[in-house]
């Protein structure tokens, strides 16, 4: 299946609205999925790799996306890329690799950058999405009569009604990190957010890599993150799985940029709510779901 | 791995839609060996134990749903994350056939792979069993690979689909490395070449 993010992406916005986005909209069971576009490719590789590793949210086997100049300035230099000879041998061989134009795909999906919101869910799948601006749905409107159980269930796990605005729901905890959601470019995007502001309910910060907190702490990121309040913690999957001891209790509610909401992931009893790591920061020096872009710097 | 060819056991009905891989093992039980010999307790936790490890009400602590080694599901049976520990905590249940009308992609091919049969029947038919075991608790469903037939509580049998090459593996009991390692001469040919053309991946 090939999907195809085209239009400028609203400012403030990042892949992981365009991905739960995407998942809120299409299944992608028996899939493999081709991202395209000019939103994709306006997006740095950090972008593209959360783009990728929400593919199996949508159902699908894995997501690819084709490499470009940008894919290759990100590899030069890493730690097992090729250098010399075998870095031009290497790079003949991924220009190679992009889909032909004249390729045809089982399902084509066109979606437009420019309609999407900052995107937040609000039950145990991460289908069930709305953008900020919405109000949890009602189950009732819903004709299939297995969505709408799923959807009713899904509402007393996370204890909301229908119409609830989104951006009045309160939240206890927040996590920022996971391997959909703590690269550098994460990382940045959050603490825009927190800088000079306090968080107002307990935040982990936790980067993806060695590499990732190095850098993070060469930009001076973690003075930011500490100086909010929050926590900087060593790389590790922490809260997005409840291991390293980062547990939520029994009905705490968690703002996370992790990839899963399922019933009991963050912890027995924990609600978890995806978003952004912009919408993460929002909510934490808020309390509750916020437009991140009323509050960037 | 052991091979699947006939198979008749106690069924237990888990009347859960879109059961995710993390509610039939949450994520804090994945650095266990799946030798550890509390592996069993691990299969649907939270549903089966509250936080204190006393036993809920969950239909597979009740005797005599406690000697399954069957389950009929609802839709979406082991979507969410891959994680294979999925199939090792029904496993370890000893737990040889999962009846659902749909199953997460990945966690049906690690089924497959570990020997596991996962059948699918219509989201009408996996109803009516579920009701069927439910009336008759310790009922028994005997599933039939070689003829592609289960045959429920009712004794009425339902005709499943399987892919070909799946069907070979279980009923001969193949698994991953057994049929990779029947090609190794190939293999080591093709690793030579792919070397000699490709400098720069090693």
């Amino acid at each position: 299946m090939r999907i195809t993010v085209d239009g400028t992406l609203g400012l403030g916005l990042s892949a992981k609205d365009i991905i739960l986005t995407i998942i809120r909209h299409i299944g992608g069971t028996g899939y493999a999925i081709e991202y395209a576009g000019s939103a994709i490719r306006q997006l740095s590789i950090e972008g593209r790799m959360t783009i990728s590793n929400m593919t199996i949210e949508a159902g699908a086997r894995f997501g690819i996306i084709a490499p470009d100049d940008k894919t290759l300035e990100y590899v030069y230099g890493r730690p097992y890329a090729p250098t010399g000879e075998k870095w031009e041998e290497a790079m003949a061989y991924w220009r190679l690799l992009p889909s032909d134009d004249t390729a045809v795909f089982d399902k084509e999906i066109n979606i437009d950058a420019a309609a999407i919101e900052p995107t937040v869910t609000w039950g145990n799948s991460p289908q069930f999405c709305v953008g900020i601006s919405d109000v949890i749905p009602d189950p009732a409107s819903q004709a299939d009569l297995a969505t709408r159980a799923n959807m009713e269930s899904a509402l007393t796990y996370m204890d909301l009604l229908p119409g609830t605005p989104v951006n009045k729901i309160d939240i206890d905890r927040v996590f920022i990190g996971s391997c959909t959601n703590s690269r550098i470019e994460d990382l940045r995007q959050a603490a825009e957010v927190f800088k000079g502001r306090c968080v107002v309910v307990p935040t982990l910060v936790v980067p993806g890599s060695g590499l990732v907190k190095s850098e993070a702490e060469r930009e001076g990121l973690d003075r930011i993150f500490i100086d909010a309040g929050a926590q900087w913690r060593e790389p590790g999957c922490s809260m997005c799985v409840a291991i390293n001891g980062d547990v939520l209790s029994p009905g705490q509610r968690c703002a996370s940029t992790s990839n899963r909401n399922f019933q009991g992931r963050q912890g027995m009893g924990s609600r978890t709510h995806l978003v952004s790591p912009a919408m993460a920061a929002a909510a934490a020096v808020t309390g509750r779901f916020t437009d991140s872009r009323r509050l960037s710097s | 791995m052991q091979p699947f060819r006939r198979f008749s056991a106690v069924a237990v009905p888990i009347d859960i839609p879109n059961c995710d891989t993390d509610q039939i093992i949450p994520a804090r039980f994945l650095r266990r060996a799946k030798d550890d010999p509390a592996y069993s307790r691990f299969l649907l936790h939270d549903l089966r134990f509250h936080a204190d490890d006393t036993e809920t009400s969950f239909i597979f602590n009740q005797t005599p749903y406690t000697n399954a080694q069957i389950l009929v599901c609802d839709i979406n049976w082991g979507c969410g994350s891959s994680r294979e520990a999925a199939v090792n905590a029904l496993m370890a249940n000893h737990i040889r056939t999962v009846i659902a009308p749909t199953f997460g992609d990945i966690h049906y091919s690690n089924c497959i792979k570990n020997g596991l049969l996962p059948v699918r029947l219509s989201a009408a038919n996996c109803n009516h069993i579920r009701i069927q075991l439910h009336e008759s608790p310790g009922a028994s469903i005997t599933i039939d690979l070689d003829k592609q037939a289960v045959s429920g509580p009712d004794r009425k049998r339902y005709m499943f689909d399987i892919d070909p090459m799946d069907k070979i593996r279980l009923l001969h009991g193949l698994d991953d490395i057994s049929m990779t390692l029947e090609h190794q001469a190939e293999i080591e040919a093709f690793e030579r070449d792919y070397r000699k053309k490709n400098r720069w991946i090693f």
